[in-house]
């Protein structure tokens, strides 16, 4: 079948089997930020905003995402003009092998587009779909309060 | 503490902004056109001979090219052990095989136009089994009516005692001392069994390999691999391609832990693209990775300790099974290991007698992960003191400090046990082990909780414990590493390294190395890593010996640029070498000030006079494996009447010499340290009566996500090896060794039950509870 | 292999039409098909287009349409009133992205033994709206027991009165995020120190999910005072059996299950302690 998604702010027109997930339509077409690490919804990597909402991509669909804005890591910024979330991320030590960092960056943008200041409770609850195996966190969540710091200032 | 202008800075990860955005590609990310994609048939018997294999029907289907079975690949035995030449694990592997060994070996492989078509036709293999008795207890592997598990032809091409016909895939007996007269001279004796169970090394990423043909008909392999250089190797010996035609390359890797230390995918995807001269790509899904790679192997412990009334350990004894499931790969080493990296620690006992054996079983394949037996090791030890400490009435913290190798002393157990071979001998040429243990103690709480049994609500009850470990920094005279380096015409270098980051950062720290010989900001450095074209050997990333090896051969590298840049400095400035020095990037004149860039000393090199590219090469063997030191504390909450443990907070106290990168210091720290505790409580791989692992997925196989974290701290301690790059040793492995015994330690000093066998599920407190009651 | 294809309905009376086509099922958040054997189906009929992701309150009612979110419950539940027994819990189960894909429809339809949707539905009263062959409204309880009332049947909606009183909520795993191996709901109110309502519900034990009505019993016209708590439970050892579970060995389930049994109970006296 064929659908229109607004991937990162661009129409695409893709064609794809009835049976597949977004995360395979995205790996498909290109989006390899979008990263395969358990294809069952646990491990996180593969987030990224439906409408607005973090979703594992893995367990949507391709066929109820046509029509919808899809946001990956790389729709957040660029390797020259990255995301707070994702400079903060690099800056504290919060990437290791980094596979499981794109998903972190989703998961800690949607946090933070609702909870602009939110507690390290908060924080960790908004993360606990993301699996990491290499920094035990606790960078991760450092990286989280450096964000939200930073964008606040950005707001004022 | 000395002064650095890189060494000791927290430097960003190079890859860290490109890794965040998800530009970073690793081995899925890289589109081969028209590649054909592999599907692996595995066994469904734990134990079994195949009879027949009927592929035609496979074959028909509509985009399937090739099907392997053993019928049509090499049949040459090799190890996957990604380790240096002559491997010291047993060939007793093929890559594919009419035998097979656990569920989840390998029976046949599906080439095919797309994954999709590739899954659909495995699905018409039709496979006769002669199905044979399987063995899952290592205990009774070595029995004489045991069925003999390994290929009849496997061998161990080093001089090793391997007995394949007993499903002995390692045995080591090493003892100096009298131990009989020390037991006899002992007030008491301690002595335990204790039990560690597989592992995952459940790294994000699964493995992965992709094969193409080059522009020059070469083959190019890309995949998830720890050891480059190693995978080239044995891909040349299995497939009879030369190695000449082979170039490896590791992208990004998405975690390795020991897990990518095994050349497993890398022959299937090689040997299809060789065969067919069309790229080819395999994806492993989760499953896959936890039923069919490796695994940490489990272990049974038996500690018999002598001790008098004074606190002196007069000997000590350790029997040790270890299980490494079908195949031998790393068993002697690991095996090794057990003793290696933790029987020096208690240096002072006069006798000693290690005795270790791994078997084969029919379970899944045990490869490297982190700690490589000293993790099995620890649990037993740190335990075992901790009960000495009790019986003696003093506490652990002040025992530990009178027992512990120190700086200065060395133990005979680094002569007598090496990787594969005799040991190294060597002193230990730093330690601060105290300070750990009382920055340690201090951020824990240690002399307000101890003992104190704490109950925060009804029946949650609170407790401490500690454990201490070591590690090395690669293996002594074995582990090799280069660098290469070239100026460009800004002043800046390319540095070329074999090492291997998979995570850690190891380009980054390798960078500030480098950049602080030549006293440049470490942005100035270009790294590229792991390719087995354009980068020049390195052993790989495993026996934690990146930063001291490879960082070892970067700074020799950087020195020797150094000289060069100094030389046409000096023609430059017409002044002595010996009167020149190097600051922020310039090469200035002691007496007069003056100064040339180093932009102006490449252009100078490059186009002007005297013309040379000024590069350099440099290789760095390790004479000796300076240990890194920890001291970890867990304060864990009990639920006394349900068995539920959980931990409130762990410290760290580490001695890794001096960090070149404090922040990436405390991520392998903080990473091994979650490992560590998941390891302990939740973790379990569980096998139904036919050997298959039954929760082969996240969902069922636990690892923390933030949420269930404790608070963890980690403290680095000042500390300075001499033989190591700027002070370095090595950090990776060690902060995996202490989180299962402090638990138990904690676990215990909460509610007086102690636990011999992991993992801590609530149950097994619950039942150790009530047994106290009773 | 065969043409799969999906349906896009504009209406509910079009979604009952597609429900006779053979393999062909209603998608929700589609997060239980997707981790399920796809083989098995022919087609799948996306609910999107039918208007069912509201959540109302009228007049106390709570109705929460099929292809409400687990997400859009918890933040319309924490909105309208702060200790709602549905926020408590649904807030607990499976993780953040995943819960913006759950569907109340999709999880009622299901009922996994693990679901922490069943326990707080059922204290509640909840009934279950059905449309098409089985039209009607069926107490959540007879339509899990029930599955045949799913065939060629919409759930349209699942509906409640608002409950105001004391909530407690535990859930056994072994870790934040994963499958519950039981859990433990209760509902209470207190008139003048004595409870005036209890509703007690215990989810993943072998008879799937059971009212603890011993205990129910045991407690409404009584003061704390007035209650042996250790008797209490063991009116119920009888009645709660296991089977093996996540968190361990079906005994051991039972043992922890009383315990926190015990507990609710214990926190519903403390709750009416702090409101006098």
């Amino acid at each position: 079948m064929t659908g229109k998604f607004r991937i990162n702010g661009r129409e695409y027109s893709i064609e794809f089997d009835p049976r597949d997930t977004l995360l395979t339509v995205l790996r498909e077409n290109g989006f390899t930020e979008v990263k395969e690490g358990c294809s069952e919804g646990t491990c996180g990597a593969c987030a990224v905003l439906l409408d607005g909402k973090v979703v594992n991509s893995c367990m949507v669909f391709a066929a109820t995402a046509i029509g919808k804005e899809i946001i990956t890591s790389k729709g957040l910024g660029d390797q020259n003009n990255p995301h707070p979330i994702q400079e903060a991320f690099a800056e504290v030590g919060a990437v290791q092998c980094g596979f499981c960092t794109p998903g972190f960056v989703i998961s800690t943008f949607y946090l933070l587009q609702r909870n602009p200041d939110p507690t390290e409770d908060e924080i960790k609850k908004a993360l606990d779909g993301n699996l990491c195996r290499c920094t035990g966190y606790v960078k991760i969540i450092e990286g989280v309060k450096l964000a939200a710091e930073r964008m606040k200032n950005e707001k004022v | 503490m000395k002064k650095f202008k890189n060494v000791g800075k927290p430097v960003k990860k190079f890859d860290g902004v490109s890794l965040a955005v998800g530009a970073a590609k690793f081995t899925d990310d890289f589109e081969l056109k028209d590649a054909l994609h592999l599907s692996i048939l595995y066994s469904p018997y734990a134990h079994a001979e195949i009879e027949d294999i009927d592929v035609s029907e496979a074959l028909a289907v509509d985009g399937v090219v090739d099907v392997l079975t053993y019928q049509n690949v090499p049949q040459k035995l090799f190890t996957t052990a990604g380790q240096g030449y002559p491997e010291p694990s047993p060939y007793d592997s093929r890559i594919l095989d009419r035998k097979v060994r656990f569920v989840g070996d390998r029976v046949a492989v599906v080439v095919a136009e797309s994954k999709r078509i590739a899954e659909e036709a495995k699905k018409k293999i039709k496979v006769k089994y002669r199905v044979l008795e399987p063995i899952f207890d290592p205990e009774r592997a070595m029995d004489d009516d045991a069925p003999m598990i390994p290929d009849p032809e496997a061998h161990m091409i080093i001089p090793a005692k391997y007995d394949p016909k007993r499903n002995l895939a390692a045995e080591l007996d090493i003892s100096y001392g009298d131990l009989e007269a020390g037991f006899e001279e002992a007030d008491f004796i301690e002595e335990h069994t204790y039990r560690t169970h597989y592992g995952a090394h459940a790294m994000l990423e699964p493995h992965a390999a992709a094969a193409y043909i080059d522009e020059m008909g070469r083959l190019v392999v890309i995949s998830t691999t720890q050891v480059p250089f190693h995978t080239r190797r044995i891909l040349s010996m299995v497939l009879d391609i030369p190695l000449r035609k082979i170039r490896v390359i590791k992208p990004h890797l998405g975690g390795g832990f020991g897990g990518k230390q095994e050349i497993i995918l890398e022959p299937l995807v090689a040997l299809v693209t060789w065969r067919h001269q069309r790229p080819s790509k395999i994806v492993l899904s989760r499953e896959e990775v936890f039923v069919s790679t490796r695994v940490r192997r489990s272990a049974r412990l038996r500690l018999k300790t002598g001790v008098k009334k004074d606190g002196t350990i007069t000997a000590l004894e350790m029997d040790v099974l270890l299980n490494g499931g079908a195949y031998g790969t790393h068993g002697l080493t690991v095996l090794s290991n057990v003793g290696s990296k933790s029987l020096p620690m208690l240096n002072k006992v006069p006798a000693m007698r290690f005795f270790a054996r791994s078997v084969y079983t029919n379970l899944p394949v045990a490869g490297a992960y982190r700690g490589y037996g000293a993790t099995q090791a620890y649990f037993a030890i740190n335990q075992q003191i901790d009960m000495i400490a009790r019986k003696l009435g003093i506490d652990v913290l002040d025992y530990w400090k009178r027992i512990h190798i120190r700086e200065g002393e060395t133990s005979k157990i680094f002569e007598l046990i090496g990787e594969g071979r005799e040991g190294t001998p060597q002193l230990i040429t730093s330690e601060h082990l105290d300070e750990a243990i009382d920055l340690g103690a201090k951020e824990i709480g240690w002399y307000d909780k101890r003992g104190k049994r704490i109950e925060v609500e009804k029946d949650k009850v609170r407790g401490v414990g500690m454990a201490v470990a070591m590690q090395g920094s690669g293996i002594p005279l074995i582990d090799m590493a280069a660098a290469r380096m070239k100026m460009n015409d800004d002043g800046s270098f390319n540095l070329y390294v074999g090492a291997t980051d998979i995570g850690t950062g190891s380009d980054t720290i390798l960078a500030q190395i480098a950049a602080e010989v030549l006293q440049i900001p470490a942005e100035m450095i270009i790294v590229h890593s792991s390719d087995t074209d354009f980068t020049p050997f390195d052993t790989g990333a495993y026996a934690s010996s990146t930063t001291y090896v490879s960082g070892g051969a970067v700074k020799k590298t950087a020195e020797k640029i150094k000289e060069q840049v100094l030389k046409v400095a000096s023609e430059i400035l017409d002044a002595p070498v010996d009167s020149l020095f190097l600051e922020d990037g310039k090469v200035i004149h002691r007496d007069t000030g003056r100064s040339v860039t180093f932009s102006e000393i490449a252009l100078r090199s490059l186009y002007m006079e005297n013309q040379f590219q000024i590069e350099a090469t440099e290789s760095y063997v390790g004479e000796i494996s300076p240990p890194p030191f920890i001291a970890q504390f867990a304060e864990v909450e009990v639920d006394r009447r349900t068995g539920f443990v959980r931990v409130i907070k762990f410290v760290s106290a580490v001695d890794c010499g001096q960090p070149i990168n404090p922040r990436l210091v405390e991520g392998q720290v903080e990473g091994a340290v979650m490992n560590g505790i998941t390891w302990a409580l939740t973790e379990r791989y569980i096998f139904n009566q036919q050997g298959r692992m039954v929760n082969n997925n996240f969902g069922e196989y636990k690892i923390f996500t933030p949420p269930d974290m404790p608070e963890i701290v980690t403290i680095i301690v000042d500390s300075y090896e001499e033989t190591g790059p700027f002070g370095a040793k090595s950090v990776a492995e060690v902060g995996i060794n202490g989180p299962a015994p402090a638990i138990a330690n904690a676990i215990y000093d909460a509610v007086g039950v102690r636990l011999f066998d992991l993992p801590f599920t609530p149950e097994k407190v619950y039942n150790a509870l009530k047994a106290t009651k009773n | 292999m065969e043409e799969f294809r999906w349906y896009y309905p504009n209406s509910i009376e079009e979604a009952v039409g597609l429900l006779e086509l053979q393999g062909v099922v209603p998608h929700g958040g589609g997060t239980g098909i997707i981790r399920g054997k796809l083989d098995r189906y022919k087609g799948l009929i996306s609910l999107e287009g039918l208007g069912l992701d509201y959540i109302k309150e009228v007049d106390g009612v709570v109705e929460i349409g099929a292809t409400a979110t687990y997400h859009d419950v918890i933040e319309f539940c924490s909105a309208l009133y702060g200790e709602c027994i549905l926020a408590k819990s649904l807030s607990r189960a499976a993780s953040t992205p995943l819960r913006n894909r759950i569907t109340i429809g999709g999880s009622v339809a299901y009922f996994p033994i693990w679901s922490d949707l069943m326990g707080p539905l059922i204290a509640l009263d909840a009934t279950v709206s059905l449309v098409g062959k089985n039209e009607g409204e069926y107490p959540v309880k007879e339509f899990a027991r029930n599955r045949s009332l799913k065939s060629h049947s919409l759930i349209k909606s699942v509906k409640f009165k608002r409950f105001n009183g004391f909530t407690y909520y535990h859930r056994a795993a072994r870790t934040h995020f994963d499958y519950g191996s039981f859990n433990i709901t209760m509902l209470a109110s207190f008139d003048n120190g004595v409870f005036s309502d209890v509703r007690l519900v215990l989810v993943g034990s072998k008879a799937k999910f059971q009212r603890l009505s011993e205990i129910e019993n045991g407690l409404i016209g009584r003061s704390p005072s007035d209650v042996d708590v250790s008797e209490l439970i063991g009116r119920i050892y009888d009645s709660v059996e296991f089977h093996n579970t996540r968190i361990g060995s079906a005994e051991y389930t039972r043992s922890v299950a009383l315990v926190e049994i015990e507990r609710a109970v214990h926190a519903s006296f403390k709750a009416m302690e702090e409101q006098k």
